[in-house]
């Protein structure tokens, strides 16, 4: 589903991401963790194709982002840490955007924004305008729009930040839902317990490239994934 | 404490010299010093112009034999003072409304060891301290005329002063009470950037209207002296206590002193009693209940179109700033109706003594029209608008060229119908022919595409993305600056160069020969848009 091969993109003479190579499965969640600055939001921008990068590739479904970006971008959604969006736009403004934007079906749109609204809680503040909206209900409404188009592939950074505790679990329902009818779901968190739990990959990044990847059991072993990584940027540091 | 907090709020005064807000850098001693002079050299010559408001009134109220013995000085006073304090009213009442009742620190401030009166104290000392400029760039003209026609004595030296100075306090406490209605209608009112453009259009009508109407109001204002005075004596009491006391009357200035220091004091006592619950109640947008409606999908092109439009209309300073041509096409399409006949006679006139005028017309009204559409440069700031947003847009799967275009198509839309009417309603007026209002209104649209392709252009090669205030971007930016300037140079060229060439060619050709060089621009632009542009906007 996604194949990120020899990605490389620098700031200037530094290199946020070098070298990474990763294989997503379709139906798999893949979590990706590091430490602040280690290139997670470089590297989820750059499948995303907002950010342009200077070495290697990036396939999704078999296209590449570089050469087929439309393509690629219709069957992906892309979720950052701290969404901004339309203020001047409602809620239900917003969602019917971006279904524009995917083709959705006015029917199909209808019928889940419903759903995924009703489960999120969100559908009372659906005609609020979104500058009314509080961080995590930002955070709901971005879900949503990212779902409305049923992606084959989803990124998320940091989804989890912002969320009540009844949907964070919605939403790790919903990601499981989501892998089990086939989608693949690709996102960084700084909750390893969340990671653990959740993930059938798990890739650790650290100052740009990667140091350890694979299943959950293949990367902790016997040993919790917490201690696993603070053992791995331990090491390093020594 | 209250000193602190008297520091804190005379800290943004300092910042305001001291910091440019687009950069947030702190600026060299030379160039606040420069931003200071700036400022001085504007409040100066503003005060100038109404020095000789201040002058022509006067000249008329204060004359020794107006009026066989009755004395107006106070009506001088009344007028001038009126002026000052709505001046000051409006200057200051949505300072007011921002940091008394939307103030970010309130919950910050609440939460330290600080009395909430010592809060409130140190806003309304800020708010005082505006008051005290806005209503000065009247008032003290009004002092010094006043002396220059009446001479310097220690009654109307020390008085009219002191009076200023307890004039804004009146003028805080109007401000307190407006700013709470303001907070009233922005919580109920959702589409209050609608209202809120009305009324500074009707403002901005009346403030024309009082400029251009200004002899004749003032010889209105004398020949009905006295009356205005007794209607001022009765409705506006405080007023008239102000400008007796003004003009040397002690007993009035004590009145008036007392009864502004009562109404402040009720205000005071107000916001204490109720300031914790203003400052923390949420005052903001009201809840609207969601009900499920049947939608109609819409292409990507129309959804991003219907994106720019829901952009344009929920900022008051970009409809006010970029969007000022519409409602300026509409009045000169009704003026021109109504005065329809002084219209013919001024063009008649010109023809009878330049017969060319006739032949060049059709030109100079499509520099008219082509001017107001370069004051509608919605365009050039729409890419810096997307400012944080810029991620939506570019995650999902849109074409870049068509991002661009539907800005530039935005740009033609709301154009097109004012283009269209004002061809079509002031060639009527003016008698020129069907076909030739044709002509006018494609030449007129002509320049409405090119000029909003330009104004993305000129977006694309300086954007600025990283704006906290919208301002910036909508009317500090180089891109609008050149659009508008620019658009207008180019539009009085439309005139200037048919009166130049009137000799060798004729109306058709010439604007022929415009809608050639319109295409070619635009295609020029649109051709750069496409190529060098879409590479600059995945860039960004």
């Amino acid at each position: 589903m996604l194949r990120i091969e020899h990605l490389t993109k620098k700031y200037g003479e530094k290199k946020a991401v070098d070298d990474l190579n990763l294989h997503i499965e379709k139906g798999e969640i893949y979590g990706f963790i590091g430490h602040n600055g280690a290139g997670k939001t470089t590297t989820l921008k750059s499948v995303a194709g907002i950010l342009k990068f200077d070495e290697g590739d990036i396939l999704i479904d078999g296209k590449s982002i570089k050469k087929e970006p439309i393509a690629c971008k219709k069957i992906m959604a892309y979720i950052p840490d701290n969404p901004d969006l339309y203020e001047y736009m409602t809620g239900i403004q917003y969602l019917n955007f971006i279904a524009d934007i995917f083709e959705v079906s006015a029917n199909d749109r209808k019928e889940r924004i419903r759903k995924y609204g009703d489960m999120l809680e969100l559908t009372d503040d659906l005609a609020s305008s979104i500058s009314s909206y509080s961080h995590g209900m930002k955070q709901k409404l971005a879900i949503i729009s990212a779902l409305v188009h049923e992606p084959k592939l989803i990124l998320l950074d940091e989804p989890f930040v912002g969320l009540d505790p009844k949907a964070a679990h919605l939403l790790k329902q919903l990601m499981r839902e989501m892998c089990d009818n086939g989608s693949s779901i690709f996102f960084s968190t700084h909750v390893l317990e969340v990671a653990e739990k959740l993930c059938d990959k798990v890739a650790i990044i650290r100052g740009g490239k990667l140091i350890k990847h694979g299943t959950m059991e293949e990367v902790k072993g016997d040993e919790s994934l917490e201690d696993v990584f603070l053992e791995l940027t331990e090491d390093k540091e020594v | 404490m209250f000193k602190l907090m008297l520091k804190k709020q005379l800290l943004s005064f300092k910042l305001y010299f001291t910091s440019n807000p687009r950069t947030k850098k702190k600026r060299t001693l030379m160039q606040s010093i420069g931003f200071a002079l700036l400022v001085i050299f504007v409040i100066f010559s503003l005060g100038l112009s109404m020095f000789f408001i201040a002058f022509l009134m006067a000249d008329s109220l204060l004359q020794p034999g107006f009026m066989a013995g009755n004395r107006f000085d106070w009506l001088y006073y009344a007028i001038m003072g009126v002026m000052a304090m709505m001046l000051g009213i409006v200057g200051s009442v949505f300072t007011t409304y921002n940091s008394i009742y939307r103030a970010k620190d309130n919950d910050l401030l609440l939460s330290m060891p600080i009395k909430p009166v010592y809060i409130i104290g140190s806003r309304l000392f800020s708010i005082a301290l505006l008051a005290i400029i806005y209503s000065g760039i009247v008032y003290l003209p009004t002092i010094i005329v006043y002396w220059i026609f009446k001479g310097m004595t220690i009654p109307t030296i020390v008085l009219p002063i002191v009076l200023w100075l307890v004039s804004c306090l009146f003028i805080v406490t109007v401000s307190c009470l407006l700013g709470y209605f303001v907070a009233i209608i922005s919580a109920f009112f959702p589409k209050n950037n609608l209202i809120t453009m009305v009324l500074y259009l009707i403002f901005f009508a009346l403030y024309f209207y009082f400029c251009f109407n200004m002899n004749s109001l003032l010889e209105g204002l004398v020949a009905n002296a006295e009356n205005i005075g007794k209607t001022i004596s009765v409705w506006i009491y405080p007023v008239y206590l102000m400008a007796c006391g003004s003009a040397g009357d002690i007993r009035s200035a004590v009145f008036y002193i007392l009864l502004v220091i009562v109404l402040f004091g009720i205000c005071w006592l107000l916001l204490n009693h109720s300031f914790i619950n203003i400052a923390t109640s949420n005052r903001g947008e009201r809840k609207v209940k969601y009900v499920e409606k049947d939608t109609k999908a819409k292409g990507v092109i129309a959804a991003l179109v219907n994106k720019e439009t829901k952009r344009f209309m929920s900022s008051t300073t970009y409809m006010l700033n970029t969007g000022l041509g519409l409602p300026m096409v509409l009045i000169a399409c009704v003026m021109a109706v109504i005065k329809r006949d002084a219209l013919l006679q001024v063009k008649d006139m010109y023809v009878s003594f330049f017969p060319f005028v006739e032949d060049i017309l059709p030109a100079i009204l499509v520099s008219f029209i082509c001017m107001i559409v370069s004051t509608t440069d919605v365009t050039a700031p729409s890419i810096s608008l997307e400012g944080k947003n810029l991620w939506v847009l570019r995650s999902l799967p849109i074409k870049t060229g068509e991002i661009l275009n539907a800005k530039a198509y935005f740009g033609i839309a709301i154009n097109a119908v004012p283009v269209i009417v004002a061809s079509l309603v002031l060639g009527l007026v003016l008698g020129i022919e069907i076909p030739m209002i044709a002509i006018i209104a494609v030449t007129s649209m002509l320049y409405a595409i090119m000029t909003s392709y330009f104004g993305v252009m000129l977006n694309l090669l300086r954007p600025s993305l990283d704006w906290t205030n919208e301002v910036q971007p909508v009317k500090q930016s180089i891109p609008v600056f050149v659009c508008l300037f620019g658009g207008w140079l180019v539009s009085a060229a439309i005139g200037l160069c048919a009166f130049f060439l009137r000799d060798r060619i004729n109306a058709i050709t010439y604007l022929t020969l415009v809608n050639v060089i319109l295409i070619i621009l635009f295609r020029l632009i649109r051709q750069w848009m496409m190529t060098k542009g879409v590479e600059i906007f995945e860039s960004l």
